[in-house]
C-alpha cells in the first residue's frame, strides 16, 4: 500500500515539476513576444495560477512522505520516545483531518464550478472546473496518502516498532537534517565533479 | 478572544500539530466560539483563492532558480573573483564570503540556496588555508541571509501578497539596508580579527592583474541580475514574469557551464516542490484562518487593545522586535511570516508607520531567525555543508553577527528614509 503511494507521490512530483518548467518557458516566450514583436498574449498568468494550485495541490503527499510539513517540535524532544511516537500519530490525525476538510469543500467548489459550467473572466475563459478538478484530484491523493501512513504508523505502533514510527512520521531531528544535507552536498559535489557529458 | 485564540494557537503550535493544520483547527474553533455562522464551508473557496494566487507563482519559481544555480557552475567562478578583490582585510577569505553571498543574494531569492551554494565553495578554501572555523561559519551561515534582503526575495513576495503591498516598492527598499547590513557584516569580522586575530587565517596578496583578470567571472550572476530585477523596473516584465525568466535563464547558464543534467534537473525538481508544497499548505490555512478573523473582528480588537495600552508607537515596535525575535528562535521562519504578519501589520499601520519599511524590519527579524538556535536554518545547511565537526561552533561563530543584525534593525528604525528613500523616489518617477 505504502508502496503505490510512493509511486503516486513520486510521478506527481515530476508531473508538476515539469509543469513549472514548461511554464516558465511559456512565460518568457509570452514577455519578449510582447516586448519585442508587441503581440499580447495574455494566457500565461490564467495557466500560471491553475498550475501553481494543481502542481502543489499534488506536491502535497510528497512533502508529507519527506516529512516536510512543518512542526514546531521544540517541546516534542524533551518527551520520552513512546510519548513522542504518540504525539506524532496525533500530528497526523490532525493533518488527515484538515486533508479531508480540504477535499470536502473543494469537492463543493469544483462540483459548482461543473454544474454552472462556470468560466474564468479572462480572455482565455477558461472552464473553472477543469483545474478545480485537477486540484481536488490531487487533494485527494493527498489525504489517501495520510490514511495509509496513518495505518501504517498505528500499526507499527500496535506492535510496539516505535522508532520506525518515528522514522516514518517524526520530526526531521537536528541530526537527520544534518545528515540529509551532508547527502545532498555530496551529491552536489558529485554532479559537479562529473566529467563534462562524454558523447 | 484575544486571550483564547493566543492560547489555542500557543497550544496547537505547542503540540507540535503541523502548522497548517493548527491555523485551520484554530480557524474552526475561532468560528464556532465566536460567530453564528460556520464559516468552516467558506474554506474551499478561500483554499481555491489561496492556491491559485498568481503573485505566489514567483515563489516556486525563485526556489526552482536557486535549486538550479546551486548546481550551475556559476558560484565557483564568483567566488575566485571576491577572493581576489576582497581577502587582503584582516580576516581574509571572509570577506570574500560576504562578498559573493551579497551578490549571489542579487540573483537568489532565498537565504538557504544563498548559504548552501557559497559555503559549497567557500568551506573547502577555509580547510586549505588554514582558518579557524567558528567565526568563518558564522560568517557563512550570516552571509546567506542577505538572499532575502537584497532582491529577489521569496520572503518579501510573500510578506507584499499577506499585507497587499507592493513588491517593486518592498524590493527597491531592500537595497540600501542589504548593502549596508553587508558593509556592516564585514565591518563585524574585521573588529572581531583586529582585537583576535586567532579567529581569522591567513591573509593573501592578489596581484592587480588578477583581480582584473577575475571581472568577467562577474558577469554571469550581474546578467541574471538585470533579466530578474532590471525587466521589472524597466517595465518588461511583472514580479511574477520575471521569475520565470530568472528560471530559464539560469537553465542557460547551466547548460552553458556544461553541468545541465537529468540528475541535476530531477533533484532541483524535487526540492523545488517539497519546498512549495509546505509553504503552499500552510498558505491555504491561513488564508482560511484570516478570513475568521477578520470575520469575528479580532484584528479590530487587537488593534483597539494596544491602542488602550497607550504605549508609543516606539515602545510597540520594541515590543514587536522582541516578540520575534523569541519566536524567530523557535519557529520555522516561513511558517512564522504567514502566520503573524496579518495580525501584526494591520497594528504597525495604525500606529502610523509605513508597510514598506516594516516589510524590511520583518526582513531583518527573519534573518536573524535564520541564524539564532535552537531552529536557525542557516545553522544546520553550513554544518551540514562542512560535515564534520560541531554545530556548537557555527552556532557561537553566528553570535557577532547576530549582534549586527540587531544593530542594523535599530538603524532603520532610527533612519527609516534607508530604506523608503528608493520606493519613494521611484514612486515620484512614475
Amino acid at each position: 500500500m505504502l508502496k503505490v503511494v510512493h509511486r503516486v507521490a513520486q510521478l506527481g512530483v515530476w508531473a508538476g515539476g515539469l509543469a513549472m518548467l514548461a511554464l516558465a518557458f511559456l512565460v518568457s516566450v509570452e514577455v519578449v513576444l510582447r516586448k519585442v514583436f508587441l503581440i499580447g498574449l495574455s494566457a500565461a498568468a490564467d495557466l500560471s495560477s491553475y498550475t501553481l494550485a494543481v502542481s502543489t495541490a499534488w506536491a502535497f503527499s510528497f512533502a508529507l512522505l519527506a516529512r516536510a510539513h512543518v512542526r514546531v517540535d521544540a517541546l516534542i524532544h524533551l518527551l520520552p520516545r513512546r510519548a513522542a511516537a504518540f504525539v506524532d500519530i496525533v500530528a497526523l490525525v490532525a493533518l488527515t483531518w484538515f486533508a479531508a476538510v480540504l477535499v470536502w469543500y473543494g469537492f463543493n467548489v469544483f462540483a459548482e464550478s461543473y454544474a454552472r459550467d462556470a468560466r474564468a473572466m479572462t480572455p482565455l475563459g477558461m472552464r473553472m472546473w477543469i483545474p478545480q478538478g485537477l486540484w481536488v484530484a490531487g487533494l485527494t491523493v493527498f489525504l489517501a496518502t495520510c490514511i495509509a501512513v496513518l495505518a501504517r504508523a498505528l500499526a507499527l505502533m500496535a506492535r510496539g516498532r516505535v522508532g520506525e514510527v518515528s522514522a516514518l512520521i517524526g520530526t526531521l531531528s537536528t541530526h537527520e537534517e544534518v545528515d540529509a544535507e551532508i547527502k545532498d552536498a555530496a551529491e552536489r559535489r558529485r554532479v559537479a565533479a562529473r566529467p563534462v557529458d562524454a558523447r | 478572544m484575544i486571550l483564547t485564540g493566543t492560547a489555542l494557537l500557543v497550544l496547537l503550535l505547542g503540540t507540535s500539530i503541523p502548522v497548517a493544520a493548527a491555523l485551520a483547527l484554530l480557524g474552526l474553533i475561532l468560528s464556532e466560539l465566536f460567530t453564528s455562522f460556520p464559516l468552516i464551508r467558506a474554506i474551499g473557496e478561500t483554499s481555491w483563492g489561496a492556491a491559485s494566487e498568481v503573485i505566489i507563482v514567483s515563489v516556486p519559481m525563485f526556489i526552482l532558480m536557486g535549486e538550479i544555480l546551486l548546481r550551475s557552475g556559476v558560484a565557483e567562478k564568483m567566488y575566485d573573483a571576491m577572493v581576489q578583490w576582497f581577502s587582503w582585510l584582516p580576516g581574509g577569505l571572509m570577506h570574500s564570503n560576504i562578498g559573493a553571498c551579497t551578490m549571489f543574494a542579487a540573483t537568489s531569492g532565498s537565504s538557504a540556496a544563498t548559504a548552501a551554494t557559497i559555503s559549497t565553495v567557500s568551506i573547502p578554501e577555509m580547510r586549505k588555508h588554514g582558518y579557524s572555523p567558528k567565526l568563518f561559519l558564522g560568517s557563512l551561515a550570516a552571509g546567506g541571509t542577505l538572499g532575502i534582503l537584497i532582491p529577489p526575495s521569496i520572503n518579501l513576495i510573500v510578506y507584499g501578497v499577506l499585507t497587499h503591498t507592493s513588491i517593486p516598492q518592498l524590493y527597491l527598499a531592500g537595497f540600501i539596508p542589504g548593502f549596508l547590513l553587508a558593509a556592516l557584516f564585514m565591518l563585524t569580522i574585521l573588529v572581531v580579527c583586529v582585537l583576535r586575530p586567532e579567529m581569522g587565517g591567513q591573509r593573501m596578496r592578489p596581484s592587480w592583474s588578477a583581480r582584473l583578470a577575475s571581472l568577467p567571472s562577474l558577469l554571469p550572476p550581474l546578467a541574471l541580475f538585470a533579466i530578474v530585477i532590471g525587466s521589472i523596473y524597466a517595465g518588461w516584465a511583472t514580479p511574477t514574469e520575471s521569475a520565470s525568466l530568472g528560471v530559464v535563464a539560469s537553465l542557460v547558464l547551466a547548460a552553458a557551464n556544461r553541468r545541465l543534467n537529468w540528475d541535476v534537473l530531477r533533484t532541483a525538481i524535487e526540492g523545488t516542490m517539497r519546498s512549495t508544497a509546505m509553504i503552499m499548505l500552510i498558505f491555504m490555512a491561513a488564508f482560511f484562518l484570516n478570513f475568521v478573523i477578520s470575520a469575528t473582528g479580532l484584528t479590530r480588537e487587537l488593534t483597539d487593545l494596544i491602542t488602550r495600552l497607550d504605549l508609543s508607537p516606539l515602545e510597540t515596535m520594541i515590543a514587536i522586535v522582541i516578540f520575534y525575535i523569541v519566536l524567530g528562535c523557535f519557529m520555522e521562519t516561513m511558517a512564522m511570516m504567514i502566520t503573524t504578519i496579518p495580525i501584526i501589520e494591520p497594528i504597525i499601520q495604525a500606529m502610523g508607520y509605513d508597510s514598506v519599511w516594516f516589510g524590511i524590519i520583518v526582513i531583518l527579524l527573519v534573518e536573524t531567525a535564520m541564524i539564532t538556535p535552537p531552529v536557525g536554518v542557516n545553522l544546520y545547511i553550513v554544518q551540514g555543508v562542512r560535515g564534520d565537526g560541531r554545530l556548537n561552533e557555527v552556532i557561537l561563530g553566528a553570535l557577532p553577527f547576530v549582534g549586527a543584525l540587531i544593530a542594523m534593525i535599530g538603524v532603520l528604525i532610527a533612519w527609516p528614509e534607508l530604506a523608503l528613500w528608493l520606493p519613494n523616489l521611484w514612486k515620484q518617477s512614475l
